[in-house]
């Protein structure tokens, strides 16, 4: 399958390992993130980008997230007959759970990666942001439902002073 | 499909809403916002995993497919672009016509030479492209090595602390702008 696509992002790998991510895959080049050795082989660590052959002399590293697992990949605009380069983001954001990554480790998570995004748009205009952010959207719509926390908290606030 | 919320969506929503991309989740060609977890007993059920693009990049998207994968509990996502075809022109482009909210804005790149010397310390300390550099060099490699360049010069403008680049507006919302004043 990842034979099939110029660009391929493993979230979760496990390994830095990129011999053992290149398993199989001749010619491929592999960007990922450097894993402590204490994290080595556990879930929820590891994210890789997979380059084929083909247009590896297109794709360089742009940034490599330093609170977040991210990777930001530059591509140059002849890959996708642009007129500015294309980012690739690749990112893991690990699933709430009330002990190891509560809430408020997941609203700093994508603070930075909100940061980190902002950055690679000041690059270029033209940004792919994919992978496993352990979010459901539902049917939430970027247009009506985006800051609802913000909204709600403002809300309670008039209901607390109409209160008092 | 996975109609639950969860904070993580909440802010993935609000993050695709602060920076202007969409999230492609039931919205593309193909992508009905299918399941894409299933965990490794196939007893949960749920999309964690989505792809979020930027307009010009959006309106390339010709074909979204889920894969099913033997070797994790996720199905793979894979999007595929149209290039060279209708719809990937820009404001630039030679026969662009711009249309209101539809322009994808230009990176421009200006030269205050009082940030000469931040936008030199920029290049110098960018280790990781300049290893690629260093790289493309020894394997010969023409165009990565141009590309390099490039990217050391729209990334050392394009950094927070350098402030060099800026995007061209659309000629529409040039013209909106002047008709207020």
């Amino acid at each position: 399958m990842v034979k099939l696509h110029d660009i391929t992002v493993l979230a979760e790998t496990r390994t830095s390992d990129a011999s053992r991510l290149l398993q199989h895959l001749p010619g491929f080049t592999v960007h990922n993130i450097q894993l402590d050795r204490g994290n080595e082989g556990k879930n929820r660590h590891g994210i890789a980008v997979l380059v084929a052959s083909s247009c590896s002399d297109y794709v360089l590293v742009l940034k490599t997230s330093e609170n977040v697992q991210c990777i930001w990949m530059q591509c140059d605009k002849k890959m996708f007959a642009l007129e500015e380069d294309v980012n690739v983001g690749a990112a893991y954001i690990n699933p709430q759970s009330r002990k190891l990554f509560p809430v408020c480790a997941i609203q700093t998570h994508f603070t930075d990666l909100f940061e980190d995004t902002l950055g690679a748009l000041q690059v270029s205009p033209n940004v792919v942001l994919c992978g496993d952010f352990n979010a459901h959207v539902g049917e939430l719509s970027e247009v009506s439902d985006a800051h609802t926390g913000i909204v709600l908290r403002f809300l309670r606030l008039g209901d607390m002073c109409a209160t008092v | 499909m996975c109609n639950s919320v969860n904070k993580a969506g909440q802010l993935l929503v609000d993050l695709a809403a602060a920076t202007s991309m969409a999230i492609a989740t039931g919205r593309v060609v193909g992508d009905d916002g299918h399941l894409s977890f299933t965990g490794n007993y196939g007893n949960k059920k749920s999309r964690p995993d989505h792809v979020l693009l930027s307009p010009a990049l959006y309106k390339l998207v010709c074909s979204f497919k889920m894969w099913d994968t033997c070797t994790s509990d996720h199905a793979a996502l894979s999007t595929e672009f149209r290039v060279n075809a209708v719809g990937g022109e820009s404001a630039s482009t030679k026969h662009h016509v711009c249309r209101i909210g539809q322009c994808v804005n230009n990176l421009v790149l200006r030269w205050p030479h009082e940030k000469a010397h931040m936008y030199a310390r920029h290049i110098s300390e960018n280790m990781e492209l300049l290893a690629q550099f260093d790289e493309a060099e020894r394997a010969g490699g023409v165009d990565k090595l141009a590309f390099c360049v490039r990217s050391l010069l729209v990334q050392a403008a394009s950094s927070r602390a350098v402030g060099m680049s800026a995007q061209a507006r659309c000629v529409l919302s040039v013209n909106a702008v002047e008709r207020v004043h």
